[in-house]
């Protein structure tokens, strides 16, 4: 028998070999190598299937043309039916929460200023489980409305402000500052309301403006007075 | 694995969603469109419009599938589709030349590919695909019959002199390299 051609040899990767065809490959090395090699030639292209490459689309080109057909929705969705109370919420427990510690911070460590918004990281503990979404913004409602009384207290028993040396012009400078870090920050929150990242800066930055502020009124010569900023 | 609240925020509209699942699958959905198409221009213009179909028929994904396999055959189907609005798959069943199906001469050394993704590319757009789904992405030749509108023997046939070129393009890398190197060929003429 001649030698089995190469495109039957390519089949018996798949295929039982005709009774002739085996007879002749167990007596022919050539032939058994050939087919050796087409083996592994499947072997090797099976083995491609798990090799990812990089993504030859791009979000932002794919991403615009959903857009423009329709496919994105023009307005941003929320898990909630309320997604504007529910992010206003997430803003306003934050406030509370960074500002309580912005507070704490400066009553139990002198003169220094620490908006600490590490410490409005650690008031609820990653590990905190809760029976449904609804315990949970229960729970959170309670801390909060704790937050804001402790804070208030010691506000009001805060007498530090006329303390460093900083000027008028040092808090101007801040506040000027502050307010362009609250405005971008606040511009990204709407375009990724739930990124908490963005979150903390805007809640830190705006805890820091309203310390600033207070600092500045108190800073200001008895003649003057804030009416607007 | 998508999870069932990713896709269905993506169905409504959700931007963030749909970028998970993109960001998630890209990887392994525009591969089989890079197989299939060769050049890699044509291929990311093409794995646009499969990420568009994609995302534009989700309202219709019932999820009795896994998320991955719905949108694999989706990619496949819409890039066979452009392929043949841009007739690079002709008539199957006489597109690859006689003299591409031969096993490798001599001055084929000079043509051997680097990889097995290079060599696939200098097939046929007829037996690249046939190969590219039967042997890399697990097609059987009954479900390519039906994807290309051939008979499974059209397909085993696409297939077998696929495997052919593609043996000896790569021979570099199927050899035994504990054998003796004689030509096959040689015996066959």
């Amino acid at each position: 028998m001649p030698h089995i051609s190469p495109e039957r040899l390519a089949a018996l990767v798949d295929e039982t070999a005709l009774p002739d065809e085996a007879t002749h490959l167990a007596a022919c090395a050539q032939c058994e190598r050939e087919l050796g090699a087409h083996r592994r030639l499947v072997r090797m292209a099976a083995a491609e299937l798990p090799r990812e490459h990089p993504p030859l689309t791009d979000w932002m080109s794919l991403g615009a043309m959903l857009k423009a057909e329709g496919v994105i929705s023009a307005a941003p969705l929320a898990p909630s039916r309320r997604p504007r109370a529910w992010f206003v919420m997430r803003i306003a427990a934050g406030i509370a929460l960074v500002a309580g510690s912005v507070v704490a911070g400066r009553w139990s460590s002198g003169f220094e200023f620490n908006p600490a918004p590490r410490a409005a990281a650690t008031a609820v503990p990653a590990t905190a489980s809760f029976e449904s979404p609804q315990a949970a913004v229960q729970v959170l409602t309670s801390a909060q409305q704790q937050y804001s009384d402790a804070a208030a207290y010691l506000a009001a028993q805060d007498t530090t402000s006329h303390f460093i040396g900083l000027n008028v012009n040092t808090y101007r400078a801040r506040l000027a500052a502050l307010d362009n870090i609250v405005a971008s920050t606040r511009t990204a929150l709407y375009q990724a309301p739930q990124d908490p990242v963005l979150n903390q800066y805007y809640l830190s930055a705006v805890a820091a403006r309203e310390a600033t502020l207070r600092q500045y009124k108190a800073a200001l010569p008895a003649s003057q007075k804030l009416e607007r900023y | 694995m998508a999870d069932q609240l990713t896709i269905r925020r993506a169905i409504h509209g959700d931007e963030a969603a749909l970028r998970t699942l993109w960001v998630q699958y890209a990887p392994r959905i525009d591969a089989v469109v890079r197989r299939l198409v060769g050049d890699p221009d044509q291929a990311a213009d093409i794995a646009q419009e499969v990420w568009i179909q994609i995302f534009r028929a989700l309202p219709t994904y019932r999820g009795d599938s896994q998320f991955a396999t719905w949108a694999h055959r989706i990619a496949v189907n819409r890039t066979l589709n452009a392929l043949r609005s841009l007739r690079r798959i002709g008539k199957l069943e006489t597109e690859i030349e006689e003299d591409t199906a031969m096993v490798e001469h001599e001055g084929d050394r000079a043509l051997l590919a680097q990889t097995i993704d290079d060599a696939v590319k200098k097939l046929s757009p007829g037996a690249r695909t046939v190969f590219v789904l039967h042997d890399v992405e697990g097609y059987t030749h009954e479900e390519i019959a039906a994807e290309l509108g051939i008979t499974s023997g059209g397909s085993k046939s696409q297939l077998f002199k696929a495997r052919a070129r593609l043996r000896g393009l790569l021979a570099h890398l199927v050899d035994d390299p504990n054998a003796q190197d004689t030509s096959h060929a040689a015996h066959l003429s």
